[in-house]
């Protein structure tokens, strides 16, 4: 076997420098998350010792049992699955709509309402709380799950709106111009054309308000009051209230919340991706 | 094959994702039993031990049903005052914050009128606690437990200094001889041991601070009559400010505030872990002691006056009862306020629960209970002479926080003599007050109340 | 009755109102929860109003207690540009590391991609749960650690001084998610000739990165580092779960205090005033970034 050329050596000696640099960034990321599923198996004595136990002596699957006593996580979670449900509905509906009307129609003044829209994605959210929270006060909604519902129905946030135009514009004119000498409407072309063909940029749309629905946490803090009312993230805040906090369960609550969006992500991955890459090109 | 995986994926994951949605819509529980069924708001102590009125209320009579819900405390604030406004709030709550605040918010009913109908004497309850419950002369809730305060003082560490352990003092000037016996230094001057820390709880400045009893002792209210006007600038505040600023002139302050920096929660507590040798507080103390001192022998007095034979003086926070503004259910929320607030009911709750509290019933603290006992009855005998931490109810937070920590450290640290810091924060007090009071005669003279019912 | 619309209306004038109905719901939306919205709380900024009772106007009242006798809104801005000008930075450079880590063609790349990736898609309470597991003083896996290698641990949470870095720290988990992708899609973009072109000269990667990557992605990065800075101001969840603004306030953030007034206090008309100064500070900041990157960011094309 002939020696590898010094250049070649060099090469391969970065490389292998690299790998080390990439793994150990990684494990270093790993860590929480090996510590989280680590500790939701111990008891709550073991885990109060001061010595890190990466390994727990015995697996205590049944701290994924208790927790279900211990607050009423089943609930919640058909609270969040709910509540999520139905925002991914209305924001894809809402906003596959409006998107439609900024780019597939011409119309007089089309792109300054435009540059509106993206205009509030740059409102912070506190100026408008408390005057929704009032208006929501007077409508009877609070303490229910309407505040949380019914905005994603009024156009789904500008950023699915601009991220389903650009997917939008890509389709090419002629499907439609044929479409319309062939007599469709413009709901019509909407629905069976634009829709059936934007179903990566959908997907894309409705997994990333999955995410921003299932995680979030201020909405519910806001408008919900009634205990049994929570969605999980609101459930686990609850339960880090107390004096003297059950950190197991509480990590078995949290990798409980966290297993639907890592199993999402890891099927869905491509959405995931394309969803960012889209919001960055707009520099 | 991997697009029938894909497409398999995709339908079980639609199929459990509608049957979540359909089978998990959150329905309103509704009770088909003819009973009338309330929900009854209170707030989490370290347990959740469910109120035992509750229980015993309900197995008492079969016509009502009140369900328990403990909320947290950070939250339970907020989450009232929201369920108020959302126009659907529990039928009754019980709290610690001055009442009269909510009660100027509106989101109270008034009691009066059931207190006419049935009759109720409202006399059985301690006057302290019962006058936070008025406002605008009107009761709106009725006391259910309360705190009561008394000096605690380490009969060893009496010992240890040549004090008689018998003989606490009764005085305030007694109070310094003792303490001072009883402080001690290590080689390097760092203090080990202190006999008392005047306007210091355990780990922050509280409720119970010398300054504010004193003051009380001597009859001052730092309020105006009508409760319009802060008067945090009283001249008896000022004296018991000034004694407590010389109190600390003989130390080092740069070490007492290092030796305080040695407390904690629990073991670590300043009287409990001994580093304290007399120390004002309530028959909390009592629990903690049998859980982490049990060996400690320690005594309870009455807290010291100035002159032998005047009134002592003693704090009393007060947990309350009130019933929501749209309230569903307000005559079956009452119902259980009459029964819980008994004085055999208030006894035998006291024995149920972990939380060590003090009834509100007056005829209670006559029970052999507290007579035979040595340190209840100091605790009785001292809530007869209680005064509610509300001082300025609605500037509540305020007051407290510039008495607590500007005014104290302020002083000790002096920068400031102790009439010119009384006055800033008196200023900052009356802001407050003016601005709730305004907003409050601004509010009664624009919604015009139908009814004497709806006027707060 | 498209052809009635159109005989009535005009070809033009048709396609605009199925336009608009198309842009209904946004345009709904707007007006409930956008326009309206923000007028009322410039109304209420001027009022005092606690949900439970009517608003009572007493114009710059508020304006004037929380500019200048709060004594928690100066440290709640402070609080916050401490927490804005230490974590942009970081994190923006962290994200361009772990791309320019990322960029090198290595095998597995998609299962590093991964592992950096998915810290940021979970919810902020489960990272405030984590983390305030993490950084327990006395069990926590960060003391225990520094245990480990012979260090004290300072009490991070619990701590005033070592609070914000807590909070600091824990954010950097999540570098590796959309924005590090956008970084490393930027990277790939940069034409590998102008490197040959360093490497010719005798530059070293140093000047490859100074005078290539930074001054071609600079574009990118100024975009980022202005959304960085806005969601930085927006900081509140972990603040809440984790410390409550505590020890001390000293990790009162803006928001929280905001929140606190509003929803613990129920000062409504106050917290409005807040929310105003917030909005003010927010845009006057990022016109402030604009004008920066006249100077720092490189067009393609010609400045």
């Amino acid at each position: 076997m002939t020696l590898p050329s010094a250049p070649k050596m060099l090469r391969m000696a970065k490389r292998s420098l690299s790998y080390l640099f990439v793994s150990a960034s990684a494990l270093l990321f790993l860590i929480p998350f090996l510590w989280m599923v680590s500790s939701s198996l111990q008891t709550e004595q073991e885990i109060a010792t001061t010595d890190m136990r990466w390994i727990p002596e015995t697996f205590h699957w049944e701290n994924y049992v208790n927790v279900f006593e211990a607050m009423p996580l089943w609930t919640y979670f058909q609270n969040s699955i709910f509540v999520t449900g139905l925002f991914i509905l209305g924001t894809l509906l809402s906003a596959s709509l409006v998107a439609y009307a900024f780019s597939v129609l011409q119309w007089p003044g089309r792109d300054k309402v435009f540059i509106l829209v993206l205009a509030t994605m740059m409102l912070p959210m506190q100026v408008t709380m408390i005057p929704i929270f009032v208006l929501y006060k007077n409508l009877g909604w609070l303490n229910t799950f309407k505040p949380l519902i019914v905005p994603a129905f009024f156009g789904g946030g500008a950023f699915n709106i601009f991220l389903l135009r650009q997917f939008f514009l890509t389709i090419p004119r002629e499907l439609f111009d044929s479409a319309r000498i062939d007599g469709c409407n413009e709901f019509q072309i909407y629905w069976r054309i634009v829709l059936p063909l934007a179903k990566p940029a959908l997907a894309t749309v409705g997994i990333m308000t999955f995410l921003f629905t299932w995680n979030d946490f201020l909405g519910p803090l806001i408008y919900l009051s009634d205990k049994l009312k929570s969605t999980m993230a609101l459930g686990i805040v609850m339960f880090v209230g107390q004096h003297k906090t059950e950190w197991a369960l509480l990590m078995v609550a949290s990798v409980i919340m966290m297993l639907p969006v890592i199993l999402l992500f890891l099927f869905f991955q491509r959405y995931f991706i394309r969803g960012f890459m889209m919001s960055g090109i707009k520099g | 094959m991997r697009i029938w995986i894909t497409r398999a994926a995709y339908f079980l994951g639609a199929s459990i994702f509608l049957g979540l949605i359909f089978w998990g819509s959150p329905e309103e529980v509704v009770y088909k039993d003819g009973k009338i069924h309330f929900n009854y708001w209170y707030n989490v102590g370290q347990e959740d031990v469910i109120p035992w009125p509750v229980i015993a209320f309900n197995e008492s009579q079969d016509r009502i049903v009140v369900h328990p819900v403990a909320i947290p405390w950070q939250e339970s604030e907020k989450k009232i005052l929201t369920a108020v406004i959302s126009g659907d709030p529990p039928s009754l709550v019980s709290q610690f914050v001055p009442l009269v605040k909510w009660a100027s918010r509106m989101a109270l009913r008034p009691l009066d009128d059931f207190i006419e109908t049935d009759s109720f004497d409202t006399g059985i309850f301690y006057p302290a606690l019962m006058d936070e419950m008025m406002y605008r002369d009107r009761v709106f809730g009725l006391p259910q437990a309360t705190a009561a305060y008394a000096l605690f003082y380490n009969k060893d560490l009496f010992r240890k200094a040549g004090l008689d352990p018998e003989q606490p003092p009764r005085t305030w000037d007694e109070l310094i001889i003792a303490a001072r016996a009883i402080d001690s230094v290590d080689a390097d001057g760092r203090i080990q041991r202190m006999g008392y820390l005047p306007d210091w709880d355990n780990l922050m400045p509280s409720i119970m601070q010398t300054s504010l009893l004193m003051a009380w002792e001597k009859g001052a209210t730092l309020l105006s009559e009508d409760g319009r006007e802060a008067q945090l600038d009283d001249e008896r505040l000022e004296q018991s400010l000034q004694w407590v600023v010389d109190y600390y002139d003989v130390y080092d302050i740069k070490r007492v505030r290092g030796f305080r920096g040695t407390f904690g929660y629990d073991t670590q507590h300043c009287f409990i872990s001994e580093k304290v040798g007399m120390f004002i507080g309530s028959n909390f103390i009592i629990d903690n002691l049998k859980r982490y001192r049990p060996s400690m022998d320690y005594g309870v007095t009455t807290i010291p006056v100035h002159e032998l034979g005047g009134p002592t003086a003693s704090p009393a926070g007060v947990f309350w009862y009130a019933i929501p503004r749209n309230a569903s259910h307000p005559e079956a929320a009452w119902e259980f306020m009459v029964f819980s607030t008994q004085a055999e009911i208030q006894l035998e709750a006291m024995q149920h629960t972990e939380e060590n509290l003090f009834p509100s019933n007056r005829i209670a603290a006559r029970d052999d209970y507290f007579q035979k006992d040595p340190s209840m009855k100091i605790f009785a005998q001292q809530m007869d002479y209680a005064h509610s931490p509300a001082v300025v109810p609605l500037a509540h937070e305020v007051f407290w926080r510039e008495l607590n920590m500007n005014a104290v450290d302020l002083i000790i640290d002096k920068t400031k003599t102790v009439k010119e810091v009384l006055l800033l924060a008196n200023a900052q007090v009356q802001r407050e007050l003016s601005s709730a009071l305004e907003y409050q005669d601004f509010v009664l003279q624009v919604m015009h109340f139908e009814t004497e019912e709806e006027a707060p | 009755m498209r052809t009635l619309i159109n005989k009535i209306m005009g070809h033009r004038k048709q396609d605009t109102l199925i336009a608009w109905l198309f842009v209904a719901p946004w345009a709904i939306g707007f007006l409930i929860f956008g326009l309206y919205p923000i007028i009322m709380s410039l109304y209420y900024s001027l009022c005092q109003y606690d949900v439970l009772r009517v608003p009572r106007f007493v114009g710059l009242q508020n304006y004037d207690q929380l500019l200048f006798e709060d004594p928690y809104f100066w440290k709640s801005l402070w609080n916050t540009l401490y927490y804005v000008v230490f974590r942009t930075p970081l994190s923006i450079i962290g994200s361009l590391l772990l791309a320019s880590m990322l960029n090198q063609q290595l095998k597995g790349m998609p299962i590093f991609r991964t592992i950096f990736f998915i810290p940021s898609i979970i919810s902020g309470v489960v990272l405030s749960v984590i983390w305030l597991w993490m950084f327990n003083p006395e069990y926590g896996l960060i003391n225990s650690g520094l245990a480990f290698f012979g260090l004290p641990g300072p009490l991070w949470l619990q701590s005033a001084s070592w609070s914000k870095p807590a909070l600091i720290l824990m954010s950097l988990w999540t570098v590796g998610g959309g924005r590090m992708l956008v970084f490393l899609a930027a990277l790939q973009g940069i034409p590998k000739h102008l490197y040959e072109a360093v490497e010719l000269e005798g530059g070293g990667w140093w000047t490859k990165f100074r005078h290539v990557t930074v001054p071609l992605i600079s574009p990118i990065l100024f975009l980022w580092t202005v959304m960085e800075v806005i969601f930085s101001m927006q900081v509140f969840v972990e603040a809440y779960i984790m410390t409550n603004g505590g020890p001390a306030n000293s990790t009162l953030f803006f928001n929280l205090h905001l929140y606190n007034k509003s929803f613990n206090d129920f000062q409504m008309g106050y917290a409005s005033a807040m929310a105003w100064l917030l909005l003010v500070i927010t845009l006057g900041v990022t016109w402030f970034q604009f004008r920066l990157s006249r100077r720092m960011v490189y067009y393609e094309g010609g400045k």
